[in-house]
């Protein structure tokens, strides 16, 4: 498989070190992604997303007066969300157990550990783009399947909606939107690009 | 760390640096930001947190700034892109090696010896044998022009500048 070609992506970086958002901003013009915006907390980037044609987000943990969590629960259950499916990367230096499941729960569909490798960046932005979760609902969570893994024979409690009656609407949302990003022309193959060796080898270690 | 990084303004793209293609041009002023970057963090004693980032981004930042610039060069016709294509895999070599080596040195002195390298071999690259392959170009585009007015001229090039550091 040939890398991905990123150059009609918009990526918004969300962080307050100034060191940190230039040097994601740095690699991920250096992966290719078309257009980067940068902002400083979680308030200044949902105005961003708002007014901007934002297709991913790489968001920063701490950051005040709205942090990373926060920002990760206003895009997937806010009122005025304008993008409820956002793809959201969480980058961070809490990696302790209960703050992976905190974000996992706040909807975040990846998460990159300080201090970060270029090569987990592209992992994670290829995880958003070709094997993006599908979206689930239930009476206390919106965001992707946080079952990563199908277990068979699964006897413990159901509680998405969809487990329970038939919620159409919220299948076909989440169906349009999956049915909208696979008929997308933002990610081709870039011919030019260089192979998968080639990049494993420049990206280096994890 | 060089006297010239002493000087903290080392890093700062100017304007003269800039060879006139605008994707070019930005890739070189991010790689000076990323010089500028590395020397504030060591300033202010944060060079744990962007060192391994910094490490791993290199070579592949190299790598794409590379093959860009030689397909400018070869648009613009520079007759020094062959010569320049072998600095760059040299130094394409020396980006992969030396990160490589430096992940398991402690961050400050990762950060030190990388900023040096980036000063003394990347940015000199760019400040030096890059603007001279462009100039190349043109001088060759004068040349021909003067030859059919019947004045041909020669530009020549001495790359051991490059080579050298300086």
């Amino acid at each position: 498989m040939k890398p991905l070609n990123l150059g009609r992506l918009h990526a918004l970086v969300v962080e307050d070190n100034v060191h940190m958002s230039t040097l994601i901003r740095i690699v991920l013009k250096a992966l290719g992604v078309g257009r980067i915006s940068v902002a400083e907390d979680g308030a200044d980037a949902f105005k961003y997303i708002k007014s901007l044609n934002i297709d991913f987000i790489i968001t920063d943990w701490n950051m005040s007066p709205l942090d990373g969590i926060d920002l990760a629960r206003l895009i997937r259950t806010g009122k005025d969300s304008p993008d409820p499916f956002l793809p959201i990367i969480m980058l961070t230096g809490h990696t302790e157990m209960n703050r992976v499941f905190e974000a996992r729960d706040a909807g975040v569909d990846e998460f990159i550990a300080k201090p970060f490798s270029a090569k987990a960046v592209y992992m994670r932005v290829e995880n958003i783009v070709l094997k993006r979760r599908p979206f689930v609902k239930s009476m206390s969570y919106f965001g992707p399947d946080r079952r990563r893994q199908v277990i068979p024979g699964y006897r413990g409690p159901k509680r998405r909606e969809s487990d329970h009656f038939a919620a159409a609407a919220i299948r076909d949302a989440a169906q349009n939107a999956k049915a909208a990003a696979a008929a997308s022309p933002v990610v081709v193959v870039d011919p030019k690009a260089m192979s998968q060796t080639e990049v494993a080898a420049l990206l280096g270690h994890d | 760390m060089s006297a010239l990084a002493d000087s903290g303004a080392t890093f700062r793209w100017q304007q003269e640096y800039a060879i006139g293609d605008a994707q070019i041009d930005a890739q070189h002023e991010e790689l000076f930001e990323l010089a500028r970057l590395l020397e504030a963090s060591l300033r202010q004693n944060k060079s744990s947190s962007v060192i391994q980032p910094a490490l791993s981004a290199i070579p592949l930042l190299v790598h794409v700034h590379f093959r860009d610039e030689e397909a400018f060069f070869e648009r613009i016709g520079s007759p020094l892109l062959t010569q320049h294509k072998a600095l760059h895999v040299r130094i394409a070599e020396e980006a992969l090696w030396l990160t490589n080596a430096l992940r398991q040195q402690p961050p400050a002195i990762a950060a030190v010896r990388l900023l040096d390298w980036l000063e003394t071999q990347l940015l000199v690259h760019i400040v030096n044998a890059d603007r001279i392959a462009v100039a190349t170009a043109h001088r060759q585009d004068d040349a021909e022009v003067s030859e059919r007015q019947g004045g041909a001229r020669k530009g020549r090039v001495d790359f051991s500048r490059d080579r050298d550091g300086g």
